[in-house]
């Protein structure tokens, strides 16, 4: 009896102008979002591999140690055109060294002003916005409708259990969104394994399975949203009024009202405050570091002995390239690079505990925000995708950590090298092929200055640079589905549970529901 | 078939319309009544009520955090050395960003200057991440977004509602030319839309005013009078039609479905779309790649001229009796300062002209994207009327080109009076490299240069430029209303 129902309500819906209107349109929609998407994927999966090996060149080409610098990059989530979430929006890459511990950084800001209603316009963003509107106007009558024209009463004349013709009636409204959500689906991945940059995994196919999955549940919310309206109303007219006015509020307000409450309840100082302290830090630095200099003057020396020397600044022994010095010159340096990088080092750590406390309060405060617009479920339905397609924040916020973690293991590497408060920090040289300044002037005494200059060499630009294929390399390993699923839980959660509420709701409001026509 | 409820007020007054003389005024009191006793009105109210005090409330909290923030620059920048004032610049939050926020979020703050060299500061949004995450509400949105469907929602049923309950009939029974009709509905709709819209802008300028916006400031007040002009127009846009649809269909649910979707193409896609379309047709360079351009271009003729300086420097060092291999600039010798500059000056001349030659062209580049993404745009009523609200809160395109404009203008102050009269010469010999820098000698800039200003244009300036969208409003509001009439004409009404 159940597919009795749910199949004349799906074909009340599909013999309809509106829905031959809904779903050209919908594919239209889906079909331009994929090709869109998947070109600008192109182009970002493209720019991210010219940044990647331009920096695996920039460090073939060091020849130091202080030169490690290391900026690793994030590589574009390959569901990004499904939903784009953060992936554009937060930086694509971090850098790191030393003495530099990378901070939360945003990409290119929004270059469009007038976007204030879409952040992005993908297959998830369609879903949530224009699908769940239709997911409304399929059902904003099918009791009060049937009620008005008197066919209710007629069919409940039969021995139909209430519970089963609401059973049929969702049944056949969900039927007919499915072809919509799944013709758009799989014109849209059609597009996208059409693109010879994307290549899915078996992994990659579960996930984009699962946010199907999940776009149905989120349809279905609205879905039953409207059949309990439509049973509590009377006439079809309100119903609609009402639901639109529920739909603005929950999936356009909600979300951005949520912002504005955590914003205000809990206030995040402004972030030049933190830049602020945290230039105060460093000039701190700084003046123990020249105090630290006035104590340590350099040895006499004579300038035409040192060559290819780059420094932070003049009298600070705090070098950064040496290609030639006399020998007590080399110790000074190395004897202030002691103090200095490790000063330098402890200061880098100091400014990123600043950084690292406000963003646990933008933290705390994002939190709140999210526990306020879990109200919604267009928000939880994003929020959910948005984890299975890795482009929600805490992706970013997980390769950032990635990016601290390898950071030390740089330093661990090049502690095992003997690279980071000695002499290969900052030159080729060890100590004992070094003369002093008196021998060197000795030397040029006997000898002549071309003597000097062989002895010396001619420059940086005959050093091989170093050998660092050993280094461990950076992996910007993408989450297993497993904890995606596991940390797409309680959204999933919660929309199903608000199905299961909805539903039994107006089965209460259909079992009190007079069906009588007026 | 529906039976109407006779006690219903409705019908009633549809009955009196039937019955009595039908002068437009009591055409006008049914619609109003119509509109006025349904739960839409009430949806509307409270919306209205609650969205535009509240987002014009919070929003001018922003600004006055923005506007402390400026001050606060402003004072960091007094406190500079005079030499170094003109070397940054902010630029001033614009007030009615409380109506549009536009490009003030994402904007930079503010600029560095060094010699052929122009730093962005941080957009303002930078210190509000959540917002980028959950994004912001404002009149512009609540106008743009929220009235837009409201409108329609009170359109849908005009004409195909009526024909369902067989009032339509009814009316046209009597001696009523369909145009009366039209406009009835038109201004009886219009009026119920436009009262508590009103209503709700007048709270929320009242608030405004009482926690100290400077409204009356400025002409502020103008702008913001103009601003409602083109919401009432926008709203009006929609309405027209709303009954257009409402006129070519049937069924009040085929009326809906359609208008629903217009409503997603024109507010939702078309905005976004235009941008991405137009960045395909006309790509342009990011900003990245033309400074990293630039930079090289800088190191590269930097070089150049090092390699021409050379011996120039060596002899003065020789004729100093300077160590073998030593060199030198002399500040107290006009003879060389004259020779240098004549070596140097063609290279600085050059650098400057290719610099200039990337800028202008990178700009020239993106001002064609942008002007093909607002022609494309212009589809759509309502991000023509969002270019309306931008262009009149002075956080449109117009304002960003007007800042970088005036940011490039301040450079080239900067470059004629300071950092043409200072020298950076970079000398290579044999692995190693001197720097030599500083003031030249007899051409001591001025003592203070001037500051950056930005200042926001007339109010003239920007109705000027928003004139033609506006006009378009207007075309796009008649151009609905007539095509409503040809439809309406030709309406089967059984």
């Amino acid at each position: 009896m159940i597919w009795t129902i749910a199949r004349k309500q799906l074909l009340i819906n599909v013999m309809t102008q509106k829905f031959v209107i809904g779903f050209v349109l919908c594919q239209l929609l889906f079909l331009l979002s994929a090709v869109i998407l998947t070109r600008d994927y192109e182009e970002r999966r493209a720019s991210y591999s010219a940044a990647a090996s331009q920096h695996a060149r920039q460090l073939r080409q060091i020849k130091v140690y202080s030169q490690l610098t290391i900026t690793v990059d994030r590589p574009p989530a390959q569901l990004s055109p499904l939903c784009e979430g953060f992936d554009k929006r937060l930086a694509s890459e971090a850098t790191l060294s030393y003495t530099r511990i990378p901070e939360i950084s945003m990409g290119q800001g929004e270059k469009n002003p007038l976007m204030v209603v879409l952040k992005s316009f993908d297959l998830v963003a369609i879903v949530q916005i224009v699908l769940s509107l239709l997911a409304l106007f399929f059902a904003y009558d099918v009791v009060s409708g049937e009620r008005e024209q008197g066919t209710l009463a007629l069919t409940l004349s039969h021995a139909l259990p209430r519970h089963k013709m609401l059973m049929g009636q969702y049944l056949g409204g969900m039927m007919t969104l499915l072809p919509m959500v799944l013709v758009g689906m799989i014109l849209a991945l059609f597009v996208m394994i059409s693109s010879s940059s994307i290549a899915f995994s078996s992994q990659d196919w579960m996930r984009i399975g699962l946010i199907v999955a999940i776009s149905l549940i989120y349809l279905s919310t609205f879905h039953l949203l409207a059949i309990l309206v439509s049973t509590i109303v009377k006439r079809s007219a309100t119903s609609l009024t009402v639901l639109l006015f529920c739909w603005i509020v929950l999936v356009v307000l909600f979300p951005h009202a949520s912002a504005y409450l955590a914003h205000h309840i809990r206030p995040v100082e402004a972030k030049a405050m933190v830049d602020a302290r945290a230039r105060n830090l460093r000039s701190e630095m700084w003046q123990r570091l020249w105090s630290y200099a006035k104590k340590h003057p350099p040895p006499p020396h004579r300038w035409e002995f040192i060559k290819g020397r780059s420094v932070y600044t003049g009298d600070i022994p705090y070098p950064i390239m040496i290609y030639y010095a006399p020998r007590e010159i080399m110790l000074w340096e190395l004897e202030g690079l002691k103090y200095c990088l490790r000063l330098d080092m402890e200061y880098a750590e100091r400014i990123h505990d600043l950084y690292r406390s406000y963003e646990r309060t933008l933290l705390r405060q994002a939190d709140l925000a999210k526990m306020v617009a879990r109200l919604s479920p267009a928000w939880v339905y994003t929020q959910a995708a948005s984890i299975l397609a890795g482009t929600d924040a805490d992706h970013y916020l997980r390769f950032l950590e990635r990016a601290r973690r390898y950071r030390h293991v740089v330093i661990d590497y090049v502690e095992s090298k003997d690279g980071l408060f000695s002499l290969a920090y900052f030159t080729r040289r060890n100590m004992n092929e070094l003369l002093t300044t008196a021998e060197l002037e000795a030397l040029r005494k006997s000898r002549g200055r071309r003597a000097i200059d062989d002895l010396i060499g001619r420059g940086w630009d005959e050093v091989p640079p170093l050998d660092l294929r050993d280094m461990p390399t950076f992996d910007p390993v993408s989450e297993t589905i497993d904890a995606q699923i596991k940390r797409a839980l309680p959204e999933l959660g919660i929309l199903i549970f608000l199905n299961l509420v909805l539903f039994l709701l107006s089965h209460v409001a259909f079992l009190r529901a007079d069906v009588r026509a007026d | 078939m529906v039976k109407a409820d006779i006690r219903s007020p409705e019908l009633n007054q549809t009955l009196r319309v039937a019955i009595g003389p039908a002068s437009f005024l009591t055409l006008l009191q049914k619609e109003i009544l119509d509109l006025v006793l349904s739960i839409r009105f009430l949806v509307l109210l409270m919306l209205c009520a609650l969205l535009i005090p509240l987002s014009l409330y919070v929003n001018s909290q922003t600004y006055e955090r923005w506007l402390a923030d400026y001050n606060e620059q402003l004072k960091i920048e007094s406190t500079l050395r005079s030499s170094r004032s003109g070397w940054s610049g902010t630029r001033p939050p614009s007030p009615l960003a409380v109506f549009a926020n536009g490009v003030e979020t994402s904007l930079p703050k503010g600029f560095s200057i060094q010699p052929n060299q122009i730093q962005m500061d941080k957009p303002r949004s930078y210190g509000d991440p959540i917002y980028e995450i959950f994004g912001r509400i404002d009149f512009l949105f609540v106008v743009q977004a929220v009235l837009s469907l409201i409108a329609f929602l009170f359109a849908f049923d005009s004409i195909s509602g009526e024909k369902e309950m067989g009032t339509l009939r009814l009316c046209l029974a009597n001696a009523v030319p369909r145009y009366k009709i039209l406009l009835g509905k038109f201004a009886g709709g219009m009026l119920i839309l436009v009262v508590p819209f009103l209503i709700a802008t007048g709270i929320g300028l009242i608030v405004l005013t009482a926690t100290g916006y400077p409204l009356f400031d400025h002409n502020l007040w103008t702008k913001v009078l103009l601003m409602v002009v083109a919401s009432i127009v926008y709203i009006s846009t929609f309405y027209v039609l709303g009954m257009v649809i409402s006129s070519l269909t049937h069924q009040s649910k085929t009326t809906l479905i359609v208008l629903m979707l217009i409503w997603v193409v024109f507010v939702l896609a078309v905005p976004r779309l235009s941008i991405i379309v137009a960045g395909m047709i006309r790509p342009v360079e990011s900003d990245a790649v033309i400074a990293l351009r630039k930079k090289l271009l800088v190191e590269h003729i930097q070089q150049e001229k090092g390699r021409a300086l050379k011996d120039l420097y060596f002899a003065k060092a020789r004729q100093k009796g300077l160590a073998e291999g030593a060199l030198t600039f002399d500040a107290n010798d006009p003879e060389f300062v004259r020779r240098r500059n004549e070596i140097a000056k063609p290279f600085e001349a050059r650098m400057r002209d290719e610099l200039a030659k990337i800028d202008e062209d990178h700009q020239r580049k993106k001002q064609r994207q942008l002007h093909l993404a607002r022609n494309i745009a212009r589809i759509s009523p309502a991000s023509v009327f969002a270019y309306v609200m931008t262009d009149m809160a002075d956080t449109g395109e117009t304002v960003k080109v007007r800042f970088f404009d005036a940011v490039r203008r301040h450079y080239a102050r900067m470059d004629r009076l300071v950092f043409s009269r200072m020298y950076q010469d970079l000398i290579t010999d044999e692995g190693h490299s001197w720097g030599f820098g500083g003031t030249l000698p007899g051409e001591e800039p001025p003592e203070k240069p001037p500051r950056f200003a930005f200042r926001f244009p007339e109010i003239s300036e920007s109705l000027a430029h928003s004139l033609p969208d506006v006009a378009l409003l207007v075309i796009y509001a008649l151009l609905f209303f007539i095509v409503a009439h040809v439809a309406f004409i030709g309406y089967d009404v059984r």
